[in-house]
């Protein structure tokens, strides 16, 4: 064997590696997963969802690596796996609808229904931002999915877009997880901007005890009344609606705390690498994510704005008046615009505490933004 | 050459209108032949000498593999939309007494603008409907807690 032959080994060996194939744009997204690595750990922002979105960025942005693709054989290699069977079939949104129910309890929301209105109210951005994506040369289809970031509800916004635009799937996820975990930086300057210092002092009513029995009741109507009007998001708003009724019944115990913790874990760890996965750098690194990345957060300050209008509009007709801080909630982005509504409100009055009032809200969001969801749903199909 | 020159002009008279593919409006392929009722900018009716079913097929057909392109069929007619960015919006075939009528719509703002006022109102609707539900249940099942205390 001479120089030139083990020269020409090294060289084919050389080949097989990744080497040869980096490119500039690979290392853009190394830098984006980065970012989002960086957020997750050193920030904290949404750490369970950020971080294995990043690393999926990350590890998908390499020549040669076999995670995406299909083997010669056919089959899915792994994260392909994950978002074939995860997000492609629409069973992750679902089950982390499932945990997301068994996790939440509607009581403020029953005990002052008429907060309903903001959660339909907050929707004002989706639809707002639908024609301007249309504007901006999209078609319905994808225009109807960037617009639901602004609902602020991440399994809705990958249901939604699986359905209608599942090439948008990766930049829409990352724009409605990027700004729901920004909610503290976004809303507030709105909040303060559409507010008058006595209407941020406003102090509501303490709301009502709620029975078990009503408790028990809600997902049951709900779901009933979700199933007839809008049929299209009933596999969410039905799983959503068994994780609260597992949760309020009380007597499966076993399967709720399954339901809250590790099942719900799992799939966020699927969701995440799989969203992540997703953002292939010949993908992600065009005009049309970059846009939505920025129209995404136009969608979400309107959805926040059409919240507290709402707010104040129904304060013309109410002799009980509501504080227009809790209006922001009305996006979905559960517990976290609730929390802001509560930090913002406790600025001006140190005992004004609004959290439990503004959970009514933003566990309206969830349901308003599903209901624009199933809308969008029957509108195509 | 003569004989050539005739069979080709021979086919060409002869070709049924149905197959005819030189028509169009907006891009969107119109069936030659029939009367045309409206003609406008925005709008193009025309009324088919030719069964319903058929133009149907010749839509399918015409449309076929085109995406974004939704076929809704109800019952007396079928209505086609457009969900890209064609310049055409939509095609209504529909049977009436007098024959296949076909409309064709240029796409349009009011249409778009129009079903999204109706879909934001409906979130509030489902809301609505919803909250009357909630009311409702509250104020049973506060009166029932309430007599059961009174029986205490």
């Amino acid at each position: 064997m001479n120089v030139n032959e083990v020269l020409n080994m090294l060289y084919g060996i050389l080949h097989t590696t990744g080497i040869y194939s980096i490119g500039w744009k690979m290392v853009v997204m190394w830098t984006i997963g980065g970012v989002f690595l960086y957020l997750a750990i050193v920030k904290q922002f949404e750490p369970l969802l950020l971080l294995p979105i990043g690393f999926g960025i990350f590890i998908v942005n390499f020549p040669l690596v076999p995670l995406m693709g299909f083997t010669p054989e056919g089959r899915p290699e792994l994260l392909q796996a994950f978002y074939r069977y995860g997000l492609e079939w629409e069973i992750i949104p679902c089950v982390i609808f499932l945990g997301l129910g068994a996790m939440t309890d509607f009581g403020p929301l029953i005990a002052n229904p008429k907060v309903l209105l903001i959660g339909a109210g907050a929707q004002l951005g989706v639809f707002i931002t639908f024609t301007g994506t249309v504007l901006a040369g999209f078609t319905l289809r994808e225009a109807a999915s960037v617009s639901i970031i602004g609902g602020a509800d991440g399994p809705t916004t990958i249901y939604l877009t699986q359905h209608l635009a599942p090439q948008l799937l990766g930049a829409n996820a990352l724009a409605a997880y990027s700004y729901m975990a920004m909610v503290p930086l976004i809303q507030p300057p709105i909040m303060k901007l559409l507010t008058s210092p006595e209407e941020r002092k406003i102090r509501m009513k303490q709301l009502r005890p709620v029975s078990q029995t009503e408790k028990i009741l809600y997902p049951i109507v709900t779901c009933g009344i979700i199933a007839i009007l809008v049929p299209a998001v009933i596999p969410l708003m039905g799983m959503f609606m068994l994780g609260n009724l597992m949760k309020e019944s009380g007597v499966v115990g076993r399967l709720t705390e399954t339901a809250q913790g590790s099942l719900m874990n799992i799939v966020t760890i699927f969701l995440g690498v799989s969203v992540g996965a997703t953002m292939a750098a010949d993908k992600f690194l065009s005009a049309k994510p970059l846009f939505i990345f920025g129209l995404g957060l136009v969608d979400f300050a309107v959805c926040t704005f059409g919240g507290i209008l709402t707010v104040k509009i129904m304060n013309m007709f109410l002799k009980d008046k509501i504080n227009p801080l809790i209006g922001s909630a009305g996006v979905s982005a559960v517990p976290m615009a609730a929390r802001v509504s509560q930090v913002v409100g406790m600025k001006f009055d140190k005992t004004n505490h609004l959290l439990m009032h503004a959970m009514g809200p933003n566990l309206a969001g969830v349901i308003g933004s599903a209901a624009a969801a199933g809308m969008f749903i029957a509108m195509f199909d | 050459m003569r004989k050539y020159v005739m069979f080709i002009i021979l086919v060409i008279v002869a070709l049924p209108a149905s197959i005819s593919w030189g028509e169009d409006f907006l891009g969107a392929p119109v069936i030659s032949g029939g009367k045309t009722v409206v003609s406008q900018k925005d709008r193009l009716e025309k009324l088919l000498d030719m069964g319903y079913q058929d133009a149907v097929k010749y839509y399918q057909e015409a449309l076929k593999g085109q995406e974004d392109v939704k076929f809704w069929d109800r019952t007396t007619e079928t209505y086609i939309e457009d969900h890209s960015n064609r310049p055409w919006h939509s095609i209504t075939i529909s049977k009436e007494p007098e024959g296949t009528k076909v409309v064709l719509l240029q796409d349009n703002w009011t249409w778009i603008i129009g079903t999204l006022i109706l879909r934001f109102i409906a979130v509030f609707v489902v809301l609505l409907v919803l909250y009357v539900a909630m009311c409702l249940s509250g104020a049973v099942l506060s009166r029932i807690a309430a007599a059961a205390e009174a029986k205490k």
